[in-house]
């Protein structure tokens, strides 16, 4: 029967899904699924994309897209498959009788439809495949009450609406839904003697109609959630509370990495004391944003032109090149050799067009962004292996030995077509940037915060953690004081969750003006107050990457084991708070750590397949155990009275450790030679806090108890 | 009055022509030179110059000059002071009032910024101003405000058919059902009937359906709605749910007339 349960599901799904748990290795499914008319709208276009799939990273899925006009993937026998996402864009569907049969597949085998209405089968065309749609999704009827301010608010869970803003005013008109049995209803609304259940969690996944979870911002403005879409995720698809695989965490720290496009390099200062010397803004940026903070590392990737005289470079943008490349804390990453600027134009190319542009002779489309041109540098036609490979020897003609570029950011729109993607992997390049993640006073809404990267044509592309400058400067050409406030994303990713780790990510023409210096700075300062763990651009690129391969399984009761997690280090527990980690049952968990209401549990990288146990108030532990580090920690190896790890990082080595109470000596060797050695003590609660001496390369660390 | 007093007034009066007249005279080359360290991006001068000059508060040209000083410098928060503090005791300060909104777009917070926009599209009457606040009111889900906006908005031009409907949305809501109907009416014919949103569709039909003008609603209905019959449930649903059966009937006669070919509409009357 359906009923109004107006009380918090979580407590009890999370005791449900790590209380009653087969005793038998049973792989947690974390692939969604999602359908889409690519006569509408593409993966990386699609609303799905660009509203819930970061709610689904969140919580640990990975999203599929299916072009309904290609034939759908066989999922019904995939374990790796949780459900299906259906949030329709474009015309109602000619022939739906496929897909409807496809779904009614699937749902036999147990995976979840997630159904957001308007339905794409006409139901007066089609009115049994309608029927059976919604049956799909637990839901049934149908007919159309118009809104015309006769819609009221019959029920709607407590906390789950209001989320971004207050449901509108007057209510949408909506289709007459009832949820079937089972269900239960997290929104109703009726007007006159009709009601329908606009959102609701039911025993085959959920339903929402779109008006009623989503607003549509009026004159221009974004999107905004009118519900919880977290609780309406996390229930429709039965996720529990957890494991979920977490790229914004690491050894307990929320990460920080950061990052600069070349763009500008070679372009003079303005700020009068540079403008006399005519110095390049990549040297103002090496000055005053890269050389004072040792600490915190960067990724500078010039473009490859700007190097090269055959395409205008200079010997001197070169020099800084260098000495940039020399610092200890910077990394090196490639922003192609002539910098497209729209990345689309060159998957069907044409030389002769692309001439007739840069020339004057065709206007440019509008597609091809401000820049109103399809690269900066157009020399030579266009050529893939010559923006990537190329680029990136290039660049490595001026970097030290020790050194390579590891990652290709993303030049202009940062939307590569999937060729360009596939020579960054030949390459072996990793790749990063767009996605200009936001949620601000301009962008109220985590619909502007991207979700961790976008797949297409087999490829992947990883997004940068937030937006660069250009979001706030109008492309670099004003109000060059507004990046100071991206620390209001940086706040508002991080609670009451934690959706983003901090990215600092600028471009070369910062160094053109003082108040783009400043504003840089001051993001650097103010994440450098908090605590972070730095890590590079790479090391980013990397956990995102692991975070699409990992698998988890269940193992036994509050019990799972991590498979294949690649550089991904931390996996999120969404748990009440007297659930804990259960050190003494798991393997390879460096500790765990509550922030907001969810528990983040550190891994040991030296560990293949670490085991975790979860458990309401776990037996004491007297082991050691990392709350926070500043440094990833690997091997971490517990013996009584002992404990000794590896770590190296940016930075001071500031951790914190749970060990037995009393007094500790902890010496660090490098290469087996003692570089410090100190007497700490554990206070009451077995807190003891060690610092250790700024090294990048890794220190062996022994604690024994005194 | 003694005649020491008389002379003190005079030399006071005096001193204070005099401050003035010099105030006068230097406050434009005080300008220039501040203007000049601003386009040569000198944004220390303009500091050192007008840093701690009074006049700043109360002159509009020395104020944009020290606010682009200070943003020049990064000092939003700085210039958001100078600017508050000239806008309070100059509340028709319009380009301040701009570039107040310009920072505050950024930084928030947004409730600040909102009052901003309805001053600002109070005192221009721009329909970019009324937009403009229409947009910041509707992120703060402010329908007081967003109606003001519209309003303002049909005053500086005419409105869109998607803002015509907000407004008449607006109106019906807050009980104004005349105003929405009037203004449904009027938007409703210049449009296409795949450009009006069912639900306003619906929303001038069941104002007139409630108005006792069947006709009229079936007419209107027959027009806009992409099925014509769908509705009719409900709107059988809202009358029933007014206990008013009587004009449930005349709907159902006059629709069932209307969905026949060349049928005598005089139920609808």
């Amino acid at each position: 029967m359906t009923t109004f349960r107006p009380i918090r599901l979580a407590l009890a799904l999370i005791a449900l899904v790590i209380g009653t748990v087969p005793a038998l290795a049973q792989q947690l499914p974390r692939t969604i699924v999602a359908l889409y008319d690519g006569r509408a709208t593409s993966p990386a276009a699609s609303d799905v994309h660009l509203t819930l799939e970061m709610p689904l990273n969140w919580l640990g899925m990975r999203v599929r897209y299916a072009d309904i006009r290609d034939t759908l993937p066989e999922i019904a026998a995939d374990p790796e498959i949780r459900g299906i996402l259906l949030l329709w864009q474009g015309e109602r569907l000619a022939e739906p009788a496929a897909l409807v049969g496809w779904i009614e597949r699937a749902r036999a085998a147990g995976k979840r439809l997630v159904l957001i209405g308007p339905s794409p089968v006409d139901a007066r065309l089609h009115p049994d495949l309608h029927r059976r749609l919604l049956a799909s999704a637990g839901m049934a009827g149908g007919g159309r009450v118009l809104g015309g301010g006769r819609t009221r608010l019959l029920h709607a869970r407590p906390g789950f609406t209001g989320f971004e803003r207050p449901m509108p005013t007057p209510l949408p008109g909506f289709e007459r839904l009832r949820a079937l049995p089972g269900s239960e209803i997290l929104i109703r609304v009726g007007a006159g003697s009709a009601f329908a259940d606009v959102v609701a969690i039911t025993p085959a996944g959920g339903y929402a109609a779109r008006d009623y979870i989503l607003h549509a911002g009026r004159s221009g403005g974004p999107r905004q959630w009118l519900v919880d879409p977290f609780t309406f995720l996390r229930e429709a698809l039965a996720l529990g509370g957890g494991p979920f695989p977490d790229v914004t965490t690491l050894v307990g720290r929320r990460i920080y990495f950061s990052h600069v496009d070349g763009d500008g390099w070679r372009s003079v200062s303005r700020i009068p004391a540079y403008q006399r010397r005519r110095m390049m803004a990549a040297e103002v940026v090496a000055r005053h944003l890269i050389l004072p903070y040792p600490d915190m590392p960067v990724s500078v990737a010039p473009i490859a032109a700007d190097l090269d005289p055959a395409y205008g470079g200079t010997a001197a943008a070169g020099v800084i090149a260098r000495a940039l490349f020399a610092m200890p804390q910077v990394r090196i990453g490639s922003h192609s050799y002539t910098h497209p600027f729209a990345w689309g134009f060159f998957q069907d190319y044409s030389w002769p067009l692309e001439q007739a542009i840069q020339a004057g002779i065709v206007a440019p489309d509008a597609a091809l962004g401000p820049a109103g041109k399809p690269r900066a540098v157009a020399r030579q036609p266009f050529d893939l292996g010559q923006e990537v490979a190329a680029a990136a020897a290039r660049i490595n003609r001026l970097a030290p030995t020790a050194k390579r570029v590891e990652v290709m950011q993303w030049s202009g729109d940062a939307h590569p077509f999937p060729a360009v993607i596939a020579a960054t992997r030949a390459a072996r390049l990793l790749n990063i940037n767009g996605g200009a993640s936001r949620v601000d006073t301009a962008v109220p809404s985590i619909t502007g915060l991207s979700a961790i990267g976008v797949a297409a044509g087999g490829q992947r592309q990883i997004y940068a953690g937030a937006g660069n400058e250009g979001g706030y400067t109008k492309d670099g050409t004003a109000d060059f004081w507004a990046f100071r406030y991206a620390d209001t994303t940086f706040r508002q990713a991080d609670r009451p969750r934690r959706l983003k780790p901090i990215n600092i990510y600028y471009n070369m023409y910062s160094g053109e003006r003082e108040a783009s210096v400043r504003a840089v700075r001051h993001l650097i300062d103010q994440a450098r107050s908090q605590q972070i763990v730095p890590v590079t651009l790479a090391d980013y690129a990397r956990i995102a990457e692991g975070f699409y391969r990992v698998s988890v399984e269940r193992i036994g009761p509050g019990r799972f084991r991590i498979l294949d997690r690649g550089a991904l280090q931390t996996m999120r527990f969404d748990v009440p708070a007297d659930f804990a980690l259960d050190a003494g049952c798991s393997i390879g968990a460096l500790g765990a750590r509550r922030v907001n209401d969810s528990l983040y549990v550190a891994l040991d990288p030296a560990v293949g397949a670490p085991e975790l146990c979860i458990m309401r108030d776990p037996p004491s532990f007297a082991g050691a155990l990392l709350i926070q580090s500043r440094w990833p920690v690997s091997r971490l190896r517990r013996a009584e009275g002992r404990f000794d790890f590896v770590a190296g990082g940016f930075g001071k080595g500031v951790m914190l450790w749970r060990a037995v109470p009393g007094r500790w000596q902890v010496t660090a060797r490098r290469d087996g030679q003692v570089i410090a050695s100190a007497v700490g003590r554990a206070d009451a609660h077995g807190l003891i806090r060690i610092v250790l001496p700024p090294s990048t390369s890794p220190l062996t660390v022994t604690a024994e108890a005194l | 009055m003694t005649r020491a007093r008389r002379i003190h007034v005079l030399a006071a009066g005096a001193a204070l022509l005099g401050a003035l007249a010099a105030a006068a005279i230097l406050r434009p080359a005080m300008l220039d030179r501040a203007q000049a360290a601003l386009s040569a991006g000198d944004y220390a001068a303009v500091g050192r110059l007008l840093g701690n000059r009074a006049d700043v508060a109360a002159d509009e040209g020395l104020l944009m000059t020290a606010v682009d000083g200070r943003l020049g410098r990064g000092d939003a928060e700085g210039a958001l002071v100078l600017l508050t503090r000239y806008t309070a005791s100059h509340p028709d300060a319009l380009t301040a009032r701009r570039k107040t909104a310009e920072i505050l777009a950024v930084r928030g917070p947004r409730s600040a910024l909102l009052a901003e926009r309805r001053a600002i599209a109070r005192l221009a009457r721009s329909p970019e101003d009324w937009l403009a606040l229409w947009r910041d009111a509707d992120l703060n889900a402010d329908t007081r405000a967003e109606r003001e906006a519209l309003e303002g908005l049909a005053k500086a031009r005419p409105l869109l058919l998607v803002e015509s409907l907000r407004l008449a949305e607006i109106e019906a809501a807050s009980g104004a059902s005349d105003a929405a109907f009037r203004r449904l009416t009027e938007a409703l014919p210049r449009a296409t009937s795949d450009a009006v949103a069912p639900d306003a569709a619906s929303l001038l039909f069941a104002l007139l359906a409630e108005s006792g003008r069947a006709e009229l609603a079936y007419r209107w209905w027959q027009r806009l709605a992409p099925d014509r019959l769908a509705p009719l449930p409900s709107l059988l649903a809202l009358q029933m749910a007014d206990h008013d059966p009587v004009a449930a009937k005349r709907l159902v006669d006059c629709f069932m007339a209307g969905s026949q070919p060349n049928a005598d509409r005089a139920g609808c009357r």
